[in-house]
């Protein structure tokens, strides 16, 4: 079954006015529980748009958007509750993100609006910190953490929600590579630990090549939806709508190109090392 | 300034440190009080006695404490100058009497009531100093907002959005070390095209600053969009039906320490105004010529 459904979505910016801008021209998709899909596209191609239409924070100005069987155009209140708790956003600047000023309360705010009993939130702000490997910081404040370390406190923020659905707005952009390794290190064991359904939105391809699935996005609509194999090793497909193909489908491509066909959907360094040594 | 969330607050373990900062923040109001009553010297070595006993407690070494007295020392010496100067002793003959000099030059005076009295006005300013540094020496801002909310609460019922106020206070001390962090980034970024902050008169330091303050003024609107975002989607929803993981309790010392306080004040008040004619607190007014 499918938790989250997109159904021909439009959005647009400052309708009516000069300055309008149209993100979404009909997108549709479906999520289905425990799948972890890669959003990927180019600045402008309205990424951020559907994260953001996912929980309800923009309402799509056509078509629709279905949560967990609830429709986020009629939800008020309760309902609307209802979808914040169970797709939770993580965005991209950390410092942006966090209420309070030290860790535990800031990770205690989703729970608290929740109206949870002192005990559960401090049970859930627990396993939160644990999931994301920051409960030895509970105490401390988040100025002195990397920003690796304050992107899983925003993540641990967000599972104390308990959602059903995770969604990174790209999450690691503003972190140093050692940074993007923690959170991306962080949404595989949580995704190993919990079984939960993950829409990444990055302009990583490397990271995309993560995901079960990819969706492509080019002004406003969805131009690739396959398994990330089939999606990002089409490299010259990938170049038409500015995307990059990870370097490991790059270099398959290349050698294919020279006349040496390694076979495969090659995306990941792994497995072009694998092809490689078989070549021997 | 990245200390903001910690403010002053000397980190050490005492049961003053974990005292509820709301039993703190009504200590130190009462103790205010307290401190605004006092007439006579010996109330007032009273007080600083029962400061020395609550600063040992709380492990805070008692010279820290003092030095917070830097920043008024100025403010203490001249209101005493003042207060000896201005004052001629009127309707207060028996203090002149005892001390028996009494020096005029043009509008000034020195006598002894006028040194009485600003050696009074003295102590009042470093007690009144004292007492509310050793709170923030002991709690952090955080917390002391958590207390201030509460005790506005009953603001509610004249629909005052008490919840909004707290929210606020925890958010822009949230904000403080981000926003001077970004403001020290453009100074640099500024700096390094040429621009000079600590040059000039006043008002062209000002004009240099201004470079700074826009930008550091659009990315504060930015931010805060950012995080209204964020807590949307943490289902925040202007506090309605909200809970707290941190309930706060008063513990049997919390209540003791408030009770003390409060005896305290009733002990000033019963010395200072005499009400029941006890013999025995004229002790505590024996540097007290005048009657109040």
């Amino acid at each position: 079954m499918s938790i989250i459904s997109v159904k021909n979505a439009e959005y647009v910016y400052n309708s009516g006015l000069e300055d309008e801008v149209v993100a979404l021209r009909g997108v549709s998709f479906d999520a289905r529980e425990g799948e972890f899909i890669a959003l990927v596209g180019s600045n402008g191609s309205g990424k951020s748009t559907l994260a953001r239409l996912l929980n309800g924070l923009y309402l799509p100005d056509a078509g629709e958007v279905i949560v967990d069987g609830k429709n986020t155009l009629k939800a008020k209140g309760k309902d609307l509750f209802d979808i914040r708790r169970s797709v939770g956003v993580v965005f991209q600047n950390p410092d942006n993100q966090m209420v309070a000023s030290i860790i535990e309360d800031d990770v205690a705010f989703g729970p608290e609006n929740l109206g949870l009993p002192s005990a559960e939130i401090k049970e859930r702000v627990e396993w939160a910190l644990d999931c994301v490997g920051m409960l030895e910081y509970r105490k401390g404040t988040p100025f002195r953490l990397s920003g690796g370390q304050k992107q899983r406190i925003a993540i641990a923020g967000v599972l104390a929600l308990r959602p059903r659905v995770m969604v990174l707005d790209e999450s690691t952009s503003m972190l140093d590579p050692r940074g993007k390794k923690e959170v991306m290190d962080t949404v595989r064991r949580i995704r190993e630990k919990e079984g939960m359904t993950v829409i990444m939105i990055t302009h990583f391809p490397d990271e995309a090549a993560t995901a079960d699935r990819v969706i492509a996005l080019d002004k406003g609509r969805i131009v690739i939806d396959s398994d990330a194999h089939s999606a990002l090793s089409d490299v010259e497909k990938l170049r038409n709508y500015g995307l990059d193909a990870p370097l490991g489908a790059r270099i398959a491509h290349e050698l294919k190109k020279h006349g040496l066909d390694l076979g495969g959907n090659i995306i990941t360094d792994g497995e072009l090392r694998e092809a490689l040594c078989r070549l021997r | 300034m990245k200390d903001v969330v910690f403010g002053q607050i000397y980190p050490v373990d005492s049961p003053v440190h974990r005292a509820d900062p709301r039993a703190k923040l009504l200590i130190m109001i009462v103790y205010i009080v307290t401190v605004v009553f006092v007439p006579s010297f010996m109330l007032y070595a009273v007080l600083a006695l029962v400061l020395l006993a609550v600063t040992l407690m709380s492990r805070v070494p008692p010279l820290k404490v003092l030095r917070s007295l830097k920043a008024i020392i100025v403010l203490a010496i001249v209101t005493f100058i003042f207060t000896v100067l201005l004052n001629d002793g009127a309707g207060k003959e028996k203090e002149l009497e005892t001390f028996g000099f009494f020096v005029n030059f043009g509008p000034f005076y020195i006598c002894g009531s006028g040194l009485l009295s600003g050696g009074r006005i003295m102590c009042r300013i470093i007690l009144l100093i004292l007492g509310p540094t050793l709170v923030t020496l002991t709690t952090t801002p955080v917390d002391m907002a958590d207390a201030v909310e509460w005790l506005l609460t009953p603001l509610k019922l004249i629909r005052v959005p008490v919840h909004a106020f707290g929210m606020i206070m925890s958010i822009a001390l949230r904000m403080i070390p981000t926003l001077f962090e970004e403001a020290q980034r453009m100074m640099n970024a500024q700096k390094a095209r040429g621009a000079c902050f600590d040059h000039g008169n006043i008002f062209k330091r000002a004009g240099a600053l201004i470079p700074v303050l826009i930008p550091l003024f659009v990315s504060a609107f930015k931010r805060a969009g950012d995080l209204a975002d964020a807590m949307e989607s943490r289902c925040y929803n202007g506090g309605k039906g909200k809970t707290r993981m941190k309930v706060l309790r008063f513990s049997a010392g919390d209540v003791f320490a408030m009770l003390f306080f409060a005896a305290l004040l009733f002990f000033v008040l019963v010395c200072t105004y005499n009400w029941w004619n006890w013999g025995w607190t004229e002790f505590f007014r024996m540097d007290m010529i005048e009657p109040v």
